[in-house]
């Protein structure tokens, strides 16, 4: 859990934020994962939004996604990794 | 494959254009959209083919247009507009002599910072067929736009990607 004030979330992913905002459920795999962010979401992140936004603005989660899978295990990054360093300065404003 | 030929609104595209009545056997005999498109193209004459590739173009940005800008495109205009598109193409292909130059649309699709006292996490899932892996990346910045925490997770084995990114909404949560 993060230690932190209100997160929102943004994901490309348009199927899952849509999911996530709509009051529908089902019994699949995915139905089910949905419904414990769903649980968690209300638990703990009652005043936070889990957006969608396009492909072109999520660059940093998406090379991090990338380097994940040459990384062997979950990694928490406390210092910037190299891989977002270009992405993220592009990015400030 | 639905999408682009066997939907109702893309069979009546299709239906507008008159070479489409000697290949629309193929849809038939394929299951598999690539095999459908490339043993057209196999079929059509030059002229045609080209004009098949931008039907299909056109078809697909109907759908984003719908999507990601709640425009419909009639279906009409679909047709025509793959139709100026490769008659466009070959005019600016046959002006001679002049220079290339390439203009991006001044697309504004930037990050934008959360809003004050909020932090904001970005998400992303990548998958790898040949590794049958799947990696998991985010990403919290504050309101100043500074990095606070990333975080990889990765998993096996390969999963649909809406369920995968779906996990990887979780795993940021949890």
């Amino acid at each position: 859990m993060l230690q932190l004030g209100t997160v929102d979330f943004e994901m490309d992913a348009k199927r899952v934020v849509d999911s996530i905002n709509s009051s529908h459920t089902d019994v699949t795999e995915y139905g089910n994962i949905i419904s414990n962010c769903k649980t968690l979401f209300s638990q703990f992140y009652e005043n936070s939004c889990v957006e969608f936004v396009r492909r072109q603005t999520n660059e940093v989660a998406h090379s991090l996604a990338k380097a994940a899978l040459s990384l062997a295990s979950f990694q928490i990054l406390v210092t910037i990794p190299n891989c977002i360093e270009h992405i993220l300065f592009n990015e400030m404003q | 494959m639905h999408l682009l030929f066997k939907c109702v609104g893309s069979r009546n595209i299709w239906s507008i254009w008159n070479a489409y009545y000697s290949v629309n056997h193929i849809l038939d005999g394929y299951q598999d959209i690539k095999e459908v498109i490339f043993k057209t193209l196999k079929v059509l004459q030059h002229e045609d083919a080209s004009l098949f590739d931008c039907i299909i173009w056109s078809i697909w940005k109907q759908r984003n247009n719908k999507i990601w800008k709640e425009v419909i495109d009639v279906q009409g205009f679909v047709f025509d507009r793959a139709k100026s598109l490769l008659e466009d193409w070959k005019a600016a292909r046959s002006i001679q002599g002049s220079t290339v130059r390439r203009e991006y649309p001044a697309y504004n699709v930037k990050w934008i910072k959360p809003r004050s006292e909020r932090f904001k996490c970005n998400i992303d899932t990548a998958f790898s067929e040949t590794e049958n892996l799947v990696g998991i990346g985010m990403c919290i910045r504050d309101e100043n736009d500074h990095f606070v925490l990333a975080r990889t997770d990765c998993f096996s084995p390969m999963c649909e990607v809406h369920v995968g990114e779906a996990l990887g909404l979780l795993s940021a949560m949890d």
